[in-house]
């Protein structure tokens, strides 16, 4: 019975000191509302400056959406922060949705015109693709209400 | 063009003959894996050159796709790495509960 006392207390201890290192930032709803939000806005952005969408191109425009979306994507960002572990894989997945959000406003001013259908149909399917990673993750995390 | 074949045939530059058969043969083993993530990346890139060829897309545009297409990989793999994390924490926290909670006082 001494022995595995013994040996119940030497793996708890290993799982616990082994474990500890490698815990992961916990199930957050607003980070998970950010994540829907900021795919909201991104596919919009895309959708409008579509050959054949609501909007024409123009820089104004560009500049207008792409500000408003800066400061989103900012907000979720720190947000994403103040609420990680050292693990950083809040803060990480954001990040890799804000540097596809400023790619594509930096696309759209290099091209100084409307998207192609062609490429909007091929990106938009990888935007909702990064995502619906995204929120999966979330889903994944510790902590997720059933 | 209808086929990737006909992008990567041989041009007798020996420098871009390598690198296309380099590419063709990455090409084919990632169409080739079990993972979904690594066979469709294979399949998108295969389609976008496709496009390329055959004036669908410009030269922006498939670079533009490409890194579109990193950036969801690089997604996935956080993804993979949060459901990872997240089952250790939740299956060694259940063996602590487990045995701090229910095996202490009643089996001993």
């Amino acid at each position: 019975m001494k022995d595995l006392k013994i040996q119940i207390v030497i793996i708890v201890s290993v799982v616990v000191l082994s474990g500890c290192a490698l815990f992961t930032t916990h199930y957050d709803a607003t980070r998970h509302e950010n994540f829907t939000k900021l795919q909201a806005y991104h596919v919009k952005f895309i959708n409008d400056f579509t050959e054949g969408g609501a909007k024409k191109w123009s820089l104004n425009a560009i500049n207008t959406v792409c500000d408003a979306g800066d400061l989103k994507y900012r907000e979720a960002l720190v947000y994403a922060k103040s609420k990680d572990n050292k693990d950083g894989t809040g803060a990480r997945a954001v990040t890799n949705l804000k540097e596809q959000f400023e790619a594509d406003c930096h696309f759209s001013k290099t091209k100084e015109k409307e998207f192609s259908k062609r490429w909007s149909a091929e990106h938009l399917e990888q935007i909702n693709l990064n995502y619906g990673y995204a929120v999966a993750s979330e889903l994944t995390r510790v902590d997720k209400p059933e | 063009m209808s086929d990737i074949s006909e992008v990567l045939k041989e041009t007798g530059d020996e420098a871009l003959d390598f690198i296309k058969a380099s590419f063709k043969e990455l090409l084919l083993e990632s169409k080739n894996d079990s993972k979904t993530v690594i066979k469709e990346t294979g399949r998108k890139i295969e389609k976008w050159l496709l496009m390329r060829a055959n004036d669908g897309l410009d030269d922006d545009e498939l670079e533009s796709l490409l890194n579109t297409r990193r950036r969801v990989v690089r997604q996935f793999l956080n993804t993979q790495e949060i459901a990872s994390r997240a089952r250790l924490e939740k299956i060694s926290i259940g063996l602590i509960d487990i045995v701090a909670n229910k095996f202490i006082g009643a089996i001993f």
